[in-house]
């Protein structure tokens, strides 16, 4: 299939909004992007440790944080 | 004497660089105070399920624009943040003239291959571009006022999902987590700045890493 065609299929252009684009392309997992991108497995593995060691640090704090804190509404909005 | 094109060549017949449905051209100023509207765009994009592309790691010389312009055409989007309209500070006080110039480059990419490419301006304050580039009157700005949270409203605006949407709220948290991740980020890398290619490459990883885990959580 040709990618005139492709992109066709795969993205529609609002003309009444002026500036949005509807987009349905499928959503690259971490794994697909850092082969994309050419990273290293050794990275890809530091860069996973950051993520546990960010999450993590991130729990402790909403254990700390009082009930009905700002915090903990805000953690349950961004879940 | 420099090499010209066969008599009767078609230039149709020219292959061109075939396009990522899901690449982003990012044209955003790389200095110390957009450091947390970059943050903001990749956590944005990522979130989104687009892949962000920028100039930086391209290198000087007379290569530098063919390749931007490469970088350009094999995007399907392109986002043109114009905020950085002041001079300079640095002698001699200049205006940064690339981020124009590249959204030119994109329109008229556009232009000539209006499926293949679209564009949006970026800017913080509304009404500004009316004046600082008045050619393009009569097109929708997006106007996020220099903050993360404006960033992803917008890029919500700008892209939208039919399915797994996520919320400005969610997008945020990326930003949060992927700006605590900076000084880690910079210490492996041996980086002084956020803005090289390598880190940028580590931040797209992170950020999307970041979502994958929100996503097997809900």
């Amino acid at each position: 299939m040709s990618i005139q065609r492709t992109i066709r299929r795969t993205t529609r252009y609002n003309r009444r909004m002026g500036h949005s684009v509807q987009i349905t392309t499928p959503i690259p997992s971490a794994e697909e992007i850092a082969d994309r991108l050419g990273i290293s497995e050794k990275r890809q593995k530091m860069l996973f440790r950051i993520v546990q060691r960010q999450l993590k640090a991130r729990k402790i704090v909403a254990k700390k944080a009082p009930a009905g804190s700002q915090s903990e509404k805000r953690a349950k909005a961004e879940r | 004497m420099q090499r010209r094109r066969p008599l009767g060549a078609n230039p149709k017949s020219v292959p061109k660089p075939s396009v990522e449905a899901d690449s982003v051209f990012l044209n955003i100023p790389y200095d110390r105070r957009s450091s947390k509207l970059y943050l903001a765009y990749i956590a944005g994009l990522i979130e989104l399920g687009l892949t962000p592309k920028v100039t930086l790691g391209i290198p000087g010389g007379t290569n530098r624009l063919d390749r931007i312009f490469e970088l350009i055409q094999t995007c399907r989007y392109s986002i043109h943040d114009l905020s950085r309209v002041q001079l300079d500070r640095r002698p001699p006080c200049t205006p940064r003239f690339n981020m124009p110039f590249e959204l030119g480059l994109a329109i008229g990419w556009a232009k000539l291959n209006p499926e293949q490419h679209l564009w949006f301006v970026y800017e913080t304050q509304i009404h500004r571009p009316q004046k600082s580039i008045s050619d393009l009157n009569g097109t929708d700005c997006h106007i996020h006022g220099a903050k993360p949270e404006g960033v992803m409203r917008e890029l919500c605006n700008s892209f939208i999902r039919p399915k797994h949407k996520p919320t400005v709220a969610q997008m945020m948290r990326t930003y949060k987590l992927l700006e605590r991740s900076v000084p880690e980020l910079k210490r492996h890398s041996g980086a002084e700045t956020i803005f090289g290619a390598r880190i940028f490459r580590d931040l797209l990883a992170l950020a999307a890493r970041f979502r994958d885990q929100r996503l097997m959580q809900s």
